[in-house]
């Protein structure tokens, strides 16, 4: 194996663990169950700072490991654009919880590979709360999000021979993200809403799993499944309609950037600096 | 560089990291309302002159949404607890059953503890400045900065584009009837924001981009990514032992400890390849300087508490504890000292606010 190799399967593997970390941060009200009795109820107002902190040390550690290296100019001059495009394109009205935000890290992280589609995710949300004056204990968890949506994207099948089913198969795509992007977003402020675990849509620290996801599942439910289907809805139709024309421009425009994004790039002596 | 108009980020976002624990470790209502104040105090005085002030409407709203929401959301569907305030028929769905105190205080101490943190990053959103803000990003993530200042600088150009592109559209007969006529508006901005990220690219090469980040050794690298890796699986294995190990607080520690320990050492060695300049140094004043001292003393002193006796801040109204929050005037203080940035006001800017 060689070094490059190393380095990238290095860079996989702290993407996944942050990954897993940060999962575990949004699904923490669900196993607080195993919490003996005495220091569960110390801990429980404790849990949502320390898992804030956790996500903000995961998302540091995604970020350093993925541009530890020097990048080069086109890779942070076209995620720099293309993220303020993406944060713009959030503003867009439409009915429920629609937003346009995910049209573009699901067609660059398609297009573009795994890492660009995380940072192009994670990054709109950042940019798109600065400028817009929203930054908030919901921005690490959005962040995440947001991120494995470009990151999922990029994990999908090219379909070289089968080009008109992409727009389908991403519309699909967009539709299953958009729902569950929703149910795992409103775990974070649950906790702090829910104190009726009995009846039957809260949570309480110190709940067994299945209880926990039943009165989860009844509260997103009754909360705002009927907002998540529009969102869905809205990321169906646009990738629908927009996507095979979108990945056209993103694929011309990968050959005349002719970058190939990837975690690491060791040079050797015989090489010369080239883009990635 | 004449006065500053708002204080220095570091100072913010030390202020922002103090005012949060207390918003988000505690439901004790004295301590949430108290944090409310110090947010309130700070906004009257600062906030206002910013761009963003709108924002903080928006915030009070929402929170005030929440909150009102969450008080009998909790109270009408948690029967449980002593204080019984009436009963409703057993056979209405959900709500019916006894309606007690302690499911009132758990509502109201709840969206208060949430309104605290909205109005909290409400003061800090209009308060610090955005862009001051990016130029501080850590060496390690010096990279990622560049990206999201690159972007936070192009955002009112696309927003310009797109005003140009679309009454280019309307002098060509096109209008807007459903999403299918939005193509003809998306498709030119997404080439457009294209050639302006190429042409972009050339210009950074022409202002010899490329030397910031000192390169490094397959084996330093190597060195570093295993060290965020470690960290990341210590701190992992050191926060379920928070919950789930009770009883091994040292093996716990010493996860927190090594994970940490690697997490620091990875982004000091990999930011310190990083090689910046400045063209204007922001100033630091005797303002910022005070309310970073006074935000990291009451963060410190906060911390101290948190953690050697949790009970001062442990609050829960339902039985076996008692209902009524107790009230320790020392933590009071602590919270109250978060008001600095309010109290600090220079009065030629308190002239400029009124």
């Amino acid at each position: 194996m060689t070094e490059t190799r190393t380095q990238k399967l290095l860079s996989g593997a702290i993407l996944l663990v942050a990954s897993l970390l940060g999962l575990g941060a949004f699904l923490y009200p669900f196993f607080q169950a195993s919490l003996p009795s005495t220091g569960m109820m110390a801990h429980a107002t404790d849990a949502p700072l320390l898992f804030i902190l956790l996500l903000l040390l995961c998302l540091a550690a995604v970020f350093a490991s993925l541009t530890g290296r020097q990048m080069t100019s086109k890779l942070v001059a076209v995620l720099g654009i293309l993220t303020a495009l993406s944060a713009v394109l959030r503003v867009a009205p439409g009915p429920a919880g629609f937003s346009a935000i995910f049209l573009l890290p699901i067609l660059a992280g398609y297009c573009y590979g795994p890492t660009f589609g995380f940072l192009l995710g994670a990054l709109s949300l950042l940019v798109s709360a600065l400028i817009g004056g929203s930054v908030g204990p919901w921005m690490p968890y959005q962040m995440f999000a947001t991120g494995w949506v470009g990151l999922l994207s990029g994990w999908l099948p090219e379909l070289p021979w089968q080009r008109r089913w992409e727009p389908v198969m991403l519309a699909v795509w967009g539709w299953v993200l958009g729902l569950v992007f929703g149910a795992i977003m409103n775990i974070w402020f649950w906790p702090f809403l829910a104190g009726s675990a009995q009846a039957g849509q809260g949570w309480q620290p110190g709940m067994s799993i299945w209880p926990a996801l039943r009165n989860y599942a009844a509260f997103y439910v009754a909360t705002s499944l009927w907002w998540d289907v529009g969102r869905a809805g809205g990321n169906a139709l646009l990738l629908l309609l927009f996507g095979a024309p979108i990945l056209r421009v993103l694929r011309r425009f990968r050959s005349r950037f002719r970058f190939d994004v990837v975690p690491e790039v060791v040079l050797t002596r015989s090489q010369s600096p080239r883009p990635q | 560089m004449p006065s500053n108009d708002t204080f220095h980020p570091v100072a913010w976002s030390a202020w922002l990291a103090a005012a949060l624990l207390p918003a988000l470790s505690t439901r004790n209502p004295f301590y949430l309302c108290l944090t409310l104040l110090a947010a309130a105090v700070s906004y009257l005085a600062l906030g206002r002159r910013s761009a963003l002030a709108k924002s903080w409407g928006a915030f009070v709203r929402f929170g005030a949404f929440l909150w009102l929401l969450t008080i009998p959301f909790i109270a009408l569907t948690a029967h449980h607890g002593e204080i019984v305030l009436f009963r409703l028929p057993a056979s209405w769905p959900v709500i019916g059953g006894p309606i007690t105190g302690e499911a009132l205080i758990y509502g109201l101490t709840g969206g208060l503890s949430l309104l605290a943190l909205l109005l909290v990053f409400a003061v800090f959103n209009v308060a610090v400045d955005q862009g001051r803000l990016l130029r501080m990003t850590p060496g390690f993530i010096y990279q990622a900065g560049v990206v999201t200042a690159i972007a936070v600088a192009f955002v009112p150009q696309m927003v310009a584009s797109w005003q140009a592109i679309r009454e280019a559209q309307q002098v060509r007969g096109h209008r807007l009837r459903g999403v299918r006529d939005l193509l003809p508006l998306i498709m030119p901005l997404l080439v457009t924001a294209l050639e302006r990220a190429m042409q972009l690219a050339e210009s950074m090469e022409a202002r010899g981009f490329g030397g910031q980040v000192l390169a490094a050794s397959a084996r330093q690298r190597i060195a570093e990514q295993l060290a965020i890796l470690v960290g990341l699986g210590a701190l992992g294995a050191g926060f379920a032992g928070l919950g789930f190990w009770p009883g091994h607080r040292v093996l716990v520690g010493l996860l927190l400890a090594v994970g940490g320990g690697a997490l620091i050492w990875a982004f000091w060695d990999q930011g310190r390849r990083v090689r910046r300049t400045r063209y204007r140094r922001w100033r630091w004043e005797r303002g910022d300087r005070v309310v970073l001292v006074v935000s990291a003393l009451a963060a410190l002193g906060w911390l101290v508490a948190w953690l050697a006796r949790g009970d001062w801040l442990f609050f829960y109204p339902y039985p076996p504890y008692s209902p009524w929050p107790t009230f320790q005037p020392a933590l009071g203080l602590l919270i109250l000292a978060l008001a600095a940035p309010g109290l600090l006001l220079r009065p030629d800017l308190q002239h400029m606010t009124t």
